[in-house]
């Protein structure tokens, strides 16, 4: 298996989650997605993430993809 | 650890064997290159058709009356005998031998560690593919022993009076050509299905 591809997209999970006074368990709730998974997401340990996440996601915050990853260079 | 399911315990089991058999045939190699017998024989072929020493025609026209039915083909088997071999030939007897059941029983212990894995349940691991690599190059390795045994047969009748005979190996591995191939194909599958899986271990 290759080395893990670097990548520098940065998740803001937890910044919108703050401005929106969301804890992480509800919006796992509200997006049907396991508070593991989302866990993984907002510590930028996914690899990937599949569109119908993406979209709940930004559904329930309220927010743009692109207020959710943003590129760091 | 719980107990894995049959199929998998069978296919341990006659890994098991495998690798039973191929230490024994490792071991008898090793006695019969360290043995005294009076006769050492060994399967070969010779082709008549290159040999000087051989029969005057060796394959000639097939002539008789009417009805007359005979073998034209001339026979390409012979056994080869050393009287009282001394160690160097006995060694070179035995070595296409001894190559074959080291490379299986090296086979066999791959193979089990591989069998092992599954266990878990989850064979696409980085390791199953490097020893499925491994396997496909020693498979490969065998048929290669062809030509090791035709390089042995040659410095074993070299000084001989049979030194002229055009001899190669007696045994067909061309099997192993086709088996080292496939089981490389299989390696690539599971490093594939590695990369795959580890792919979806990261989705979200």
């Amino acid at each position: 298996m290759p080395p893990e591809e670097e990548h520098r997209i940065a998740v803001r999970l937890d910044k919108l989650l703050a401005d929106r006074g969301m804890t992480l368990t509800e919006l796992a709730d509200r997006v049907g997605v396991t508070i593991v998974n989302l866990s993984i997401l907002k510590n930028g340990h996914a690899r990937a993430i599949r569109f119908s996440t993406l979209s709940a996601i930004c559904r329930e915050l309220d927010c743009q993809p692109g207020d959710l990853l943003v590129h760091d260079p | 650890m719980a107990k894995p399911p049959a199929s998998i315990r069978v296919l341990e089991g006659i890994t098991w064997t495998g690798v039973g058999f191929a230490l024994l045939g490792l071991v008898m190699c090793l006695h019969g290159i360290f043995s005294d017998s009076g006769v050492d024989t060994r399967h070969i072929g010779v082709n008549p058709y290159q040999t000087t020493t051989a029969a005057d025609d060796p394959a000639p026209a097939p002539t008789g009356p009417p009805g007359t039915v005979r073998i034209a083909m001339p026979s390409f088997d012979r056994t080869l005998a050393v009287i009282d071999p001394d160690l160097s030939q006995r060694f070179l007897l035995v070595l296409p031998d001894l190559l074959l059941t080291v490379a299986l029983s090296a086979v066999a212990v791959i193979l089990l560690q591989t069998v092992r894995t599954f266990r878990e349940g989850d064979p696409f691991i980085p390791g199953n593919a490097r020893r499925l690599a491994a396997i496909g190059f020693l498979l490969l390795g065998i048929a290669g022993i062809p030509q090791v045994e035709a390089l042995s047969l040659n410095l074993l009748l070299s000084g001989t009076p049979l030194e002229d005979l055009s001899v190669f190996a007696g045994e067909d591995f061309s099997w192993a050509l086709f088996t080292g191939f496939a089981v490389l194909a299989l390696a690539e599958v599971f490093r594939q299905g590695g990369r795959l899986r580890a792919d979806t271990q990261g989705l979200v």
